[in-house]
């Protein structure tokens, strides 16, 4: 990593996380460690290297330094609030409703599948249950439809099976949608992530 | 009895050493020992860094907001110089962290009466 790619990265780490004067104070100390290793006789390279992760830098630096920007919640910025309420209320059901239909499409699935199973399953049973007077009446419908039953029985089960085997995939990619809608909310070390 | 009270004692001062050695003390010595470095003359983040001793462990990163708390409390005062073309800020050792040095090697000699009081207990441990 070159010296203006860590402080590049430093710099967009500490963003947001310290107030933005410290924000330059930080990345003008590291800028004047790295150039005083390099004058030492250290590469520019290895005198990075030393400064460690920039990670672990801004995560330091918040630890260190807790003077996190304060919002000035003032009355400008409440009216901005409320008048630019039409655009960012609609963007924000419309996300909503994004996030809404993304679990109804990811359930689809199973639902179709468990529906499937099931009515495979109850058809087949009702048909093997109904093939014994239909074999009293005529021999031949009876075997037939103790047949078919079966099959349905088996299609069923199988339904069965591969839906339970979707909905831990399904369950994983809700998972893994909550996680990334609260990690926007909830940064944590890897701020690079 | 007056064995069992020694003994808890020990235990006592062993369970502070053992936790603030690591975060309180070690944090206050850092301190000190970044100043003792000014005291000889002003003098820019990477010397700090060379100068203090390598036991106390201190880091580029634990230097900085070390020095800012420091500037904060009157104890070092900041300016910028020109370096061969760039900028370089050298700290400075104010009267009042001069003052607070001396402080600290006053408050020491309590500290060390404490740890003969402790290195004792070992010597007259006879179990």
């Amino acid at each position: 990593m070159t010296r203006n790619d860590f402080l590049a990265h430093l710099r967009t780490g500490l963003k947001g996380h310290v107030a933005p004067s410290e924000v330059n104070r930080l990345c003008a100390y590291y800028d004047e460690m790295i150039l005083d290793l390099m004058e030492s006789g250290k590469s520019e390279a290895e005198a990075v290297e030393a400064m460690g992760s920039p990670n672990e830098l801004v995560y330091a630096a918040t630890q260190s330094t807790p003077t996190a920007p304060q919002r000035q919640h003032h009355w400008l910025l409440w009216t901005l609030v409320i008048l630019g309420s039409p655009l960012w209320g609609s963007l924000a059901i419309a996300a909503g409703a994004m996030g809404v239909c993304f679990e109804i499409m990811l359930w689809c699935v199973p639902l179709v599948g468990g529906c499937t199973a099931a009515g495979f399953l109850i058809g087949g049973g009702m048909s093997v249950l109904m093939s014994v007077p239909a074999f009293v009446a005529v021999p031949f419908y009876g075997i037939t439809e103790l047949g078919v039953g079966l099959a349905c029985v088996g299609g069923g089960i199988i339904a069965g099976w591969l839906t339970f085997a979707v909905i831990k995939y399904c369950a994983l990619a809700h998972g893994w949608a909550f996680r990334s809608l609260a990690s926007q909310f909830n940064k944590t070390k890897e701020v690079f992530a | 009895m007056k064995k069992m009270r020694l003994k808890t004692e020990v235990v006592i001062y062993s369970a502070m050493y053992s936790i603030f050695m690591d975060s309180q003390l070690k944090k206050g010595l850092i301190e000190y020992g970044v100043l003792a470095s000014l005291a000889a003359g002003d003098s820019y983040g990477y010397q700090l860094l060379k100068n203090c001793p390598p036991d106390l462990g201190l880091t580029q990163s634990t230097l900085y907001p070390l020095l800012k708390r420091l500037e904060l409390d009157g104890r070092v005062a900041t300016y910028a110089q020109l370096h061969h073309g760039r900028t370089r800020n050298y700290y400075h050792l104010t009267a009042l962290g001069r003052q607070s040095i001396r402080d600290f090697v006053e408050q020491w000699d309590q500290v060390q009466t404490v740890a003969g009081f402790i290195k004792r207990s070992l010597e007259n441990d006879t179990q």
